[in-house]
């Protein structure tokens, strides 16, 4: 067990005791130990096959995929010749295909880094409301319950020069700003769009996780006279960290697949200004007809995806 | 527990009540009589035939669905549709295509997707069975269509060129031509004439400054597409480009939109959106530019005629009554043209229901359906007999005092056809185009944005293989 | 004291104020997506924001009557697509529930060989962006003979809900407390028993969490619905989009359309909403 490196004074000494003593319980509700009674060896197998079944249509489906990608595939000429991996060369050498990618792991990375604290800080707000947390919660699902491309059409017309965001920002004199138009706004504007979108996804398993914690530590803690922040930072946080490490990947995995957001507000543009990966290869699929480059960039994609996501995967089972 | 298991209950028989009470999707298809094929043309040659079609959401085919029992009753043949919005059929059509199963008899197209269908031996070459008496009507009349509008389905399937020659591969059943759509009230109130040509085309655009509506809201000068799509290529864009004296590729598929003389086009182009036009020039589809101009927000847009169905409906649009019409400005040669775009039904090459499909093709571009769907607002009409009915004469004249017609009937006979050259790579090639005005909107240099998109667009025209 | 007192008033007020923030950022647009269904189609296009304008229910009304608003044309109908939505996404997520929950409860309790593996290999489900594989799936759908059918979808849609669902449920799985499992196993339970009477109803909160999470993605996917199914399988969310007409964006019914897209949406939230309550309390309890 990691032993915390903490300044030395005596709140935080404190903690550390409230740790040593918690430590135990928390520590086995973490570690993975298995059930104690008897059963055969084949029973997790068969009750994972029934679903390992019905995804390997997917599988199988993914394995043709890999197959088109290394062929010259076109959807104006379908032939299935082998080529290789000149598709992959092909797109590694392309400035708009690096271009995109970059842009895409930057606004990955920013809008994870807002995603996270915010849901967080939201996640808390919410535990605070004693009444009529269903009608909140129910409120906070709201954004997620539209299809992606309704949002995204709607948020266009909000955000049209003369829209009501606009409108309302008029105070601070924003009265004719093109967010969609202007390639140097564009991609924040979309940064908000999906940040509204994700929100909820973010909130609502956080909020979950939070108030499935035990209250044990934090009234231990409140009677040793602990701050709200040190409670946060040293009982609040490690005790979530598997929801933490869950929204992480989730939220990592789904900002790299942006696309429906794009496709109704912008369609990659100005110029290139919103062109994300996935918009990127949906162009080169079906404005370019090349499909087999389009799935050469997505396997170039998911081979990045599972690289960052195994890392992040060994520290959460570590 | 309990709980759980009686809701799941409850959604359980809600979800098979549901799975169980489907009502018969497709018609019956009556019992077709056997009679002895009799000689010459007979609608119920193939009765008993089922076809799918794939149509797109657009006013020709929300006037066509009702009509197809009609047509069903005439024939014998069954028709199960699929309509989607335009951006979703061509995915669609596309995935479909290209995987080889052929699952719609009939869908639409036009000029340049036909391309890359019979390039792809996906579409059927349709003369043989306009010339085939036992296959068609003696009233279709071919003869019956402007003649532009058959030569731009018309393509002899050499890169390059050749359009108007060879097969025909789709028959059109709209068109959509350039013109300037004007508000008479504040050019009167100004004082100006719209533009008489190009060059005239900012300076009108300069005097019609610092307009205001009733509510204060700023009117801008013009307005045209420019969102990251080929339709901002197409129209009024387009338009301009051949007016101005050029083309987009020549015989050998050398792109010449970086030409000095095209330059200066793309300059005129940016330059005068982002001047005179609204603020988000770049985010502007075809159905925002319609809407605004609806909306009052803009004085003068070139773009599509059929549009003024939208603009002189009270119900739809604050200008209803207010808007003029005049034909696109001249080029410096002093020449109109104005560049089209045709919806047409094709007809797949890999079915085997090829004369039911092409009854349904018939049927559906005859002169009576047609008819029907021009007054139900499918325009402009491809037919000259459709474009002179009595009825649809009256319709049209209403708008601006009969002068919308007079401009639109000037387009039909003279001045519209499709310009662009044909390649099968023009989706991705315009994209590229649009992307360079972008960046020349953005502030670089038109000359470098432009060579640099003819760079790109040979490579893209390289790795397709119609270059080498 | 009177320090503590303020402080707590002020942090309360505080409090208050970010929530309401909050709530503004996240429910405005729907808010206003909610005004645009109500107002006339002059309204919509007005260059102003109208925020206030007389209302009208033509929007709602044009949806269940004009046959040709759906991209359905005479057979459509907002009943229609809404139908075909409800039976793929209930039946999408019965059989998620069904296969999901044991699969979840065995990564997380049993330890075997390939553990890691098969919980790695749920997530990579959810790399792949549905339009790389549509192609594929397309041509084995045809050959399959599960185009347009709604058996077909619904084992379509478990590519998007299973992966997510175990992965959300296997978490909460795994932090249920040992003292009731062990105190289970001291009265001589199995495996089963285990399962059914200790640990489901204890994620029951999860469980409810990763169940709205998964019906809501399912309800509005588009591209599946698009491409592996036909005219009369088409859920709502393909359905909707048929307002963007050629001719003009009938933006009020779009908007009404997105108002009864939410509604479904909703009630099953509402109706959730208090197992996770419940699995809430049971989960203190249990902590006690």
């Amino acid at each position: 067990m990691k032993v915390m490196n903490i300044r030395h004074n005596i709140v935080s000494k404190r903690i550390w005791a409230f740790q040593a003593q918690i430590r135990l319980p928390v520590m086995r509700a973490r570690s993975p130990r298995r059930l104690l009674c008897l059963y055969p060896a084949w029973l997790p197998y068969m009750l994972l096959i029934p679903a390992l079944a019905v995804l390997s249509l997917g599988l199988f489906a993914f394995l043709v995929a890999i197959y088109i990608s290394m062929t010259d595939f076109r959807l104006i000429m379908p032939s299935y010749q082998f080529v290789g991996l000149r598709n992959f060369l092909v797109l590694l050498h392309d400035h708009g295909f690096r271009a995109a990618l970059w842009r895409t792991f930057w606004f990955t990375g920013a809008l994870l880094a807002v995603q996270l604290p915010l849901g967080m800080g939201i996640a808390l707000l919410f535990q605070r409301i004693r009444v009529g947390v269903a009608i909140w919660r129910t409120f906070l699902v709201i954004p997620l319950m539209l299809p992606p491309i309704i949002s995204g059409l709607m948020w266009k017309t909000m955000l049209a020069p003369h829209g009501p965001v606009n409108y309302l920002l008029s105070p601070l004199g924003f009265t004719d700003l093109a967010w969609l138009g202007n390639p140097n706004t564009a991609l924040i504007a979309i940064f908000f769009i999906e940040l509204w979108i994700s929100l909820p996804f973010v909130v609502l398993i956080l909020l979950a996780g939070l108030q499935s914690l035990p209250t044990e530590p934090f009234e231990a803690a409140a009677i040793d006279g602990a701050g709200p922040w040190p409670m946060f930072r040293y009982i609040t946080l490690p005790l979530l960290r598997p929801y933490i490490y869950l929204v992480l990947i989730f939220r990592f995995i789904d900002n790299l697949k942006i696309f429906d957001t794009i496709m109704s507000t912008t369609r990659g543009g100005p110029g290139t200004s919103t062109q994300l990966i996935q918009v990127f290869i949906y162009d080169e699929a079906f404005k370019n007809k090349n499909f087999a480059i389009a799935l050469a960039g997505i396997l170039i994609v998911w081979l990045l995806t599972w690289m960052v996501t195994q890392l992040m995967f060994r520290r959460l089972f570590k | 527990m309990l709980r759980i298991r009686q809701w799941f209950n409850v959604l359980l028989v809600t979800w098979l009540l549901l799975l169980a009470c489907q009502p018969a999707v497709t018609p019956q298809a009556p019992i077709a009589s056997p009679t002895p094929r009799p000689i010459g043309f007979n609608w119920k040659s193939q009765a008993g035939k089922a076809i799918q079609v794939l149509f797109v959401k657009h006013p020709f085919t929300d006037a066509l669905l009702p009509l197809i029992k009609n047509f069903t009753e005439k024939t014998g043949i069954t028709v199960s549709f699929l309509v989607l919005p335009e951006t979703e059929y061509w995915t669609k059509l596309g995935i479909d295509l290209a995987s080889g199963t052929a699952s719609y008899e009939v869908f639409m197209t036009g000029p340049s997707i036909a391309w890359q269908h019979a390039r792809s031996g996906w579409i059927e070459p349709l003369d043989r069975y306009i010339q085939d008496p036992q296959l068609t009507s003696p009233d279709w009349d071919i003869n019956d269509f402007f003649p532009a509008f058959i030569a731009a389905n018309r393509w002899n399937e050499k890169i390059g060129g050749g359009l108007g020659e060879g097969n025909l591969w789709a028959i059109p059943v709209m068109v959509e031509t350039t013109i300037i759509s004007y508000r008479k009230d504040l050019f009167e109130k100004v004082g100006v004439q719209p533009p008489q040509t190009w060059m005239e085309w900012p300076e009108v655009a300069a005097k019609l400054q610092g307009l205001k509506d009733e509510q204060g809201n700023p009117i801008y000068p013009i307005i045209q597409r420019g969102a990251k799509d080929i339709t901002s290529i197409q129209a009024g864009h387009y338009t301009g480009f051949t007016t101005w004296g050029c083309k987009d590729f020549d015989e050998n598929l050398t792109p010449l939109i970086n030409q000095p003389k095209c330059v200066e086009f793309a300059r005129l182009w940016v330059e005068t959106n982002k001047k005179y036009g609204p603020p988000d020039w770049t985010n502007v589809t075809w159905f925002d530019m319609m809407q605004r101009f609806a909306a009052g927000q803009a004085a003068m847009v070139i773009d599509n005629d059929f549009m003024a169905g939208v603009y002189e409906d009270p119900e739809k649009s604050k200008v209803a009554g207010k808007v003029g019409y005049a034909l696109p400005p001249k080029g410096p040669d002093g020449s109109i043209k104005s560049n089209i775009w045709t919806w047409a039904l094709a007809m797949n090459a890999k079915t085997r229901n090829k004369e039911a499909a092409w009854l349904f093709i018939q049927w559906a571009t005859s002169k009576e359906v047609l008819l029907q769907s021009a007054l139900a607002g499918n325009l402009d009409p491809v037919r000259r007999s459709v474009w002179e009915h009595p009825d649809v004469v009256a319709m049209t004249s209403k708008w601006d005092n009969g002068n919308w017609r007079k401009v639109v009937t000037d387009m039909l006979e003279k001045y519209a056809a499709w310009y662009p050259t044909p390649q099968t790579e023009l989706v991705a090639v315009w994209d590229r185009w649009i992307q360079a005005y972008h960046e020349i909107y953005a502030g670089k240099d038109a000359q470098q944005a432009m060579d640099e998109a003819a760079r790109d667009i040979e490579q893209i025209l390289i790795r397709a293989g119609l270059k080498q | 004291m009177i320090n503590r007192k303020i402080f707590r008033l002020i942090s309360g007020s505080v409090l208050s104020i970010l929530l309401t923030m909050v709530l503004i950022f996240l429910l405005f647009p729907v808010i206003w997506i909610c005004l645009m269904s109500f107002k006339a189609p002059l309204d919509i296009i007005s260059v102003t924001p109208k925020f206030i304008f007389r209302p009208t229910i033509q929007n709602y009304a044009e949806l269940f009557t004009t046959s040709t608003a759906f991209g359905g044309g005479v057979q459509g109908g907002f009943w229609h697509y809404f139908r075909n939505s409800f039976i793929i996404t209930a039946g999408a997520m019965g059989l998620t529930l069904l296969l999901g929950l044991p699969a979840a409860f065995a990564l997380a309790r049993f330890k075997f060989l390939g553990r890691s593996q098969i919980i790695f290999t749920f997530l990579t489900f959810r790399f792949v962006p549905e339009l790389s594989i549509i192609l594929p799936l397309y041509i084995i759908f045809q050959k399959i003979k599960l185009y347009n059918t709604y058996i077909g979808l619904v084992l379509a849609y478990q590519l998007i809900t299973l992966p997510l669902f175990v992965w959300i449920v296997r978490v909460f799985f795994e932090n249920i407390p040992r003292e009731l499992e062990e105190a289970a196993l001291v009265d001589g339970a199995s495996w089963w028993r285990i399962f059914w009477q200790v640990d489901l109803p204890l994620v029951q909160g999860g469980l409810a969490a990763a169940f709205i999470l998964c019906a809501i993605f399912a309800w509005n996917n588009f591209i599946f619905g698009l491409i592996l199914g036909s005219q009369d399988t088409q859920p709502l969310t393909v359905g909707v989009l048929g307002f963007m007409s050629y001719e003009q964006v009938l933006w009020g019914q779009m908007a009404a359309a997105s108002m009864l897209i939410i509604l479904p949406e909703l009630a099953v939230v509402a109706l959730v909403q208090r197992y996770i309550v419940q699995g809430l309390m049971l989960g203190a309890l249990a902590h006690q």
